[in-house]
């Protein structure tokens, strides 16, 4: 870092986690000339907890932060050494691929990808600068932030992100010890969160943890079952100049006995969990093995996957017996388990409770409803893992820049993107536990899957100048080939000649009465685009993608259609703006509970308005016609002849 | 839609609720805000001592100087009233001219004339009632009936919403245990999230109880569904074109030509009665397979009555008896091609040719009486009352959870848990938990002014 940092710039990003980095190149990348702010560059890009990206409905949001030009999955492409599809056996939608990551070879990765954003930016890019330092406030003018003070200087800039993951305020527990810092071996940003909170941000405490490291040499593998990742290994890039992954190693599941669960029981007194040390709130659904043990008292099992953290690392990752219990609990229980009979603690598990500001303070920009100009991602807006992270910053990043040019911003529908779903969710409704997305929050599912993540938003990436133009022209041109392909399974009429209905019945797809096009040939459960090979259909000419989307639409044709109406619906809904500043009071007929919601989250749309936890359709309702009758609602209440009524 | 908005305004409304005519008494209400201090100003006496919630008083109505009635008030303070806020009830005497002078009189001192249904959608608005009671208030207040305000009485006690809360309970289950496989496929093993088709069979079944216990306003209005069934190539869609004088269903010698279910309207006995077309019926020894059957057994639960299509060359299978046997509708069992043979087969049933239309007069004479039978009488006691909207939302579920059915026999979670989602967004509707603007507006406009 020998380069000298420039006191003044466009955009400056605190903190160089996932959120981070995806900000910092986005904004650079469009053009922003960027600082990249972190306590220490060796550790960019840090997997602080599991070292895996991907998984149910987090593997969708990195083949949509691709998409859109972010980069998570091309350095997870590369730097990932076991590579699996979860939910192999069910439907397209919800199949999400999922890898163990090399910890070390990930953080290498991104910190080469910053660094070359900062010698040579592409053509009409900005520079990237890194600097280490602790960022200890924000320069606030008349309701706008126009930079940040860091380790004495202040930096003047137009735009800033704040990604602070677990530093905001972080305070570690082991067992009923604690102390300030983020993550093991690092200190915290205490004085910012002052600062915040000053500024006028709610802040509120969230609490995550994670599992003891152990030594690789001694666990017992041989007695385990072993994972080998899939063959051929998904990948997370639609960009196939990035090197194809390649599985490099196994994992092995092994899982907890009732001798486990009953030393964690003994010892729950010594737990910060639940002796009251720990205020904030943590994750349900990537619970402690504390917390699993005393809710799910029914269970005597939970599985242990045992992941390494990388090629060269020594060191084994217990997936599923993550805990803030004392080290010599951890050890005892932790013995308990089949195949680390001898394990050998490296670093003990640990809890860290943090800062995070309410995301309904935001707009579905991710900028700052209070402060102008200040834009937050990842974990400080109350959500868990990398992958929601990632999402967030780069879509602050784009915003960032895009305020900074003066355009609108991009807001991503929830019929769009998981992307969109997961803002929507935290700016309409909040938090109140580390937030993660599940499939299940799309009700759109359908539409929403990780094979069609860039028909669905790679134009976006390419219109911001993040995806180069002949890929999204490449894209449409797939687009086009699907469409037609379709078309011509639609109009190619078989008839039922006793040929086809002995095939169909050797293939065991039903039977046949009736002539009927190659399509509803396809719709038959069990029927792949290759049968269409037996009636003259070229399957082997078009390109893999379009035979996978075809087969996948012709699949799902009936539901895709139902939601591609709901959705028309919901956006005609969902487009019903409301005015920030609107005075709730004023509507006639709306209960007091609602005035007061609708005045604290300050929804942009009716459809936002509808997602506020504690609103009631009858409460949307009134909002809605009165919205829709604005004129009868200013008009005067009729003529009053009595001073009765003034009375009450 | 305008007539709406003014029911979002917190003001005080007045109205006559017994019927405009004369009569010996007839029932003013008031509701708001103000309804207290306006009998007051109406009745001197009542300013000194006010009416004492739900006692009756007797007070004389003075307006200008003049008493316009002596009349008996009750009042009922918030939130213990019918709407949830203060309400005064005048009872007064008949008389066209007073009820015309005692209106005005509230009018003039401010009360805002009430809209349809407008006392009724306020005590929605403040959780008095749900949307289904507010319903069969209008139906208790349009019965004509004695089973019909039966029926509207039971589903203002809430029998209809305990009944869907227990199958919205069963749904959210589902709904739980197919997500989490989606979500944990790791931590979740494949026997925890099975979900099995005899789960949602029960609950399919609590959903046809509710149909075949309601009562349907179409009844009232008449019309009746005969559905026709049978073996493939029975000549089901032959005797359908005869019965409906049309040309309409295709017919041809394959077997399983009529893949969906075909509808003709026609009148029997001055009621409209649709007959059903359905895909014949195969022999269905696969549970998977079974499902196949579903949408005739579909077709089969909304009828009235069944016509059982049978060739009289053969006999009838133990398939057929079954089905005819496990639906409680009258059938009639119908032997056709008896062009085929020289004279009727030893068993019961109808002899025709739907080719050749003989004996269709006879098949008739026994539709005039089935239709005859089936016209509305005291007999069952019917004890939910389903509106068209309600009938529609139900049939809704029932189908989503046939394609859930289907969805997990063949291995598709995600569009299982779809169908599940589908279903809830339906009873949310049936239930009245999930309101859109123009049901609403449905519901209230179809009241009279002053309920």
């Amino acid at each position: 870092m020998s380069e000298k940092i420039p006191d003044s710039v466009d955009v400056v990003v605190v903190g160089a986690g996932h959120a981070g980095c995806e900000a910092a190149l986005a904004a650079a990348r469009m053009g922003c000339e960027t600082i990249l702010v972190t306590f220490r560059l060796d550790q960019v890009a840090a997997m602080s907890c599991n070292p895996s990206i991907g998984g149910v409905a987090k593997g969708q949001l990195v083949r949509e932060i691709d998409a859109l030009g972010g980069v998570m999955g091309q350095v997870a492409d590369q730097a990932c050494i076991h590579f699996r599809t979860l939910n192999p056996k069910k439907g397209p939608a919800v199949r999400s691929p999922r890898a163990q990551a090399d910890r070390d070879l990930y953080h290498r990765i991104m910190l080469e990808l910053l660094m070359r954003q900062g010698e040579n930016p592409g053509p009409g890019q900005a520079r990237l600068h890194l600097l280490e330092g602790e960022v200890t406030g924000l320069v606030v003018h008349n309701g706008a932030v126009c930079g940040i003070r860091v380790s004495d200087a202040e930096i003047r800039a137009g735009a800033v992100i704040l990604t602070t993951g677990t530093f905001l305020n972080g305070l570690m527990h082991f067992g009923l010890e604690n102390r300030v810092g983020g993550r093991y071996g690092d200190p915290a940003s205490v004085q910012l969160a002052v600062e915040l909170r000053a500024h006028g941000l709610r802040l509120g405490r969230l609490k995550t943890g994670t599992p003891a490291r152990l030594l690789k040499d001694s666990i017992d593998f041989d007695s385990l079952e072993r994972q080998p990742g899939d063959e051929p290994p998904p990948r997370f890039s639609f960009d196939l100049s990035v090197p194809a992954p390649r599985n490099q190693m196994v994992c092995h599941l092994t899982h907890t006995t009732e001798r486990t669960h009953e030393i964690i029981r003994s010892s729950l007194d010594q737990s910060p969990l639940y002796s009251g040390k720990i205020v904030g709130i943590g994750p349900r659904y990537c619970p402690s093995i504390e917390d699993k043990v005393v809710k799910f008292p029914e269970r005597t099992s939970h599985h242990v996957f045992l992941e390494p953290e990388g090629l060269d690392s020594d060191l084994i990752y217990p997936n599923g017996i993550s805990t803030s219990l004392p080290q010599p609990v951890q050890e005892a229980f932790i013995h308990s388990i089949p195949g680390l009979e001898r394990a050998e603690i490296v670093r003990p598990g640990y809890a860290v409770e943090y800062d995070y500001a309410d995301p309904t303070g935001l707009r579905p920009s991710l900028e700052s409803t209070v402060i102008r100009g200040l834009f937050l991602a990842g974990q400080i807006n109350g959500t868990s893992g990398y992958e929601e992270a990632a999402a967030q910053g780069l879509m602050a990043g784009i915003n960032a820049a895009l305020s900074l040019r003066g355009e609108d911003p991009l807001i991503l529908g929830r019929d769009e993107a998981y992307i969109g779903v997961l803002i929507d969710d935290l700016v309409s409704k909040g938090t109140e536990e580390p937030y993660r997305l599940f499939t299940a929050s799309a009700e759109h599912r359908l539409l929403l899957r990780q094979d069609n993540a860039d028909f669905r938003l790679m134009r976006y990436g390419a219109q911001l100048g993040l995806i180069p133009q002949e890929r999204a022209r490449e894209v449409e041109v797939r687009q086009a080939s699907i469409r037609e392909t379709l078309q011509r399974l639609e109009q190619t009429i078989i008839a039922p000649s006793d040929g086809v209905r002995d095939w169909l019945r050797e293939r065991g797809l039903g039977e046949m009465t009736r002539a009927s096009s190659l399509l509803s040939m396809l719709r038959r459960p069990g029927a792949v685009m290759t049968d269409l090979r037996r009636f003259g259909f070229p399957v082997d000419d078009l390109h893999p993608r379009v035979v996978e989307q075809v087969e996948i639409k012709v699949k799902y044709a009936g539901y895709i259609r139902r939601h591609e109406q709901m959705a028309e619906t919901e956006r005609r809904y969902e487009s019903l703006p409301l005015d920030r500043y609107f005075d709730y009071c004023t509507i006639p007929g709306l209960r007091n509970e609602a005035r007061e919601k609708f005045k604290r989250h300050k929804p942009a749309t009716l459809g936002q308005a509808s997602r506020i936890p504690g609103i009631l359709p009858s409460d949307l309702t009134t909002l809605y016609l009165y919205i829709r009758h604005p004129q009868r609602a200013a008009s005067p209440q009729p003529e009053r002849e009595s001073s009765l009524f003034e009375e009450k | 839609m305008t007539a709406t908005f003014d029911y979002f305004r917190e003001d005080t409304i007045a109205a006559l609720s017994t019927p405009p005519g004369r009569g010996a008494i007839a029932v003013l209400r008031i509701s708001g805000p103000a309804s207290l201090s306006l009998i007051q100003a109406l009745s001197p006496p009542l300013m000194k001592a006010p009416p004492k919630p739900r006692r009756v008083t007797l007070a004389p109505l003075v307006l200008d100087g003049d008493i316009l009635d002596e009349v008996l008030i009750t009042f009922f303070p918030a939130p213990e009233s019918y709407t949830g806020e203060d309400v005064i009830e005048i009872s007064c005497h008949g008389g066209l001219a007073i009820v015309r002078a005692v209106l005005g009189a509230l009018h003039r001192l401010g009360a805002r004339p009430a809209g349809p249904g407008e006392f009724t959608f306020r005590a929605v608005r403040n959780g008095k009632l749900d949307l289904i009671q507010a319903q069969a208030i209008g139906d208790l207040i349009e019965a004509s009936t004695e089973r019909f305000r039966r029926a509207a009485f039971s589903s203002y006690r809430g029998i209809l919403q305990q009944k869907l809360l227990f199958i919205e309970e069963n749904l959210i289950q589902m709904a739980v245990r197919i997500e989490a496989s989606i979500e944990f496929p790791d931590d979740i093993s494949e026997e925890e999230d099975s979900l099995e088709i005899r789960e949602i069979q029960a609950t399919l079944q609590e959903i046809r109880e509710i149909e075949s216990t309601a009562f349907r306003r179409r009844l009232l209005t008449g019309g009746f569904r005969y559905v026709l069934i049978g073996r493939p190539n029975v000549g089901k869609s032959c005797l359908f074109n005869r019965l409906v004088g049309r040309d309409r269903a295709i017919v041809s010698p394959h077997p399983g030509t009529t893949r969906d279910t075909i509808e003709a309207t026609v009148e029997i006995q001055g009621v409209p009665v649709t007959f059903i077309d359905t895909a014949g019926l195969r022999k269905q020894p696969e549970e998977v397979e079974a499902l196949g059957i579903e949408r005739t057994r579909e077709a089969i639960e909304e009828s009235d009555a069944i016509l059982l299509v049978t060739e009289a060359t053969e006999p009838v299978t133990a398939e057929e008896q079954q089905i005819c046997n496990s639906f409680k509708q009258p059938v009639l069992v119908i032997l056709n091609k008896m062009d085929l043979v020289s004279e009727p087969p030893e068993r019961e049933g109808i002899p025709i040719s739907a080719l050749t239309g003989l004996g269709m007069d006879a098949l008739w004479e026994k539709l005039d009486e089935l239709t005859a039978r089936l016209l509305p009488d005291t007999s069952d006691e019917p004890e939910i009352l389903l509106s068209a909207y309600q009938e529609e939302q139900l049939r809704r579920i029932r189908e989503a959870l046939i394609s859930v059915m289907e969805a997990v026999s063949h291995g598709q979670p995600e569009i299982a848990a779809e169908e599940i989602r589908s279903a809830l967004a339906s009873l949310g509707c049936l239930r009245g938990t999930v309101i859109s603007p123009d049901i609403i507006d449905r519901i209230f406009t179809q009241f009279c002014i002053g309920k």
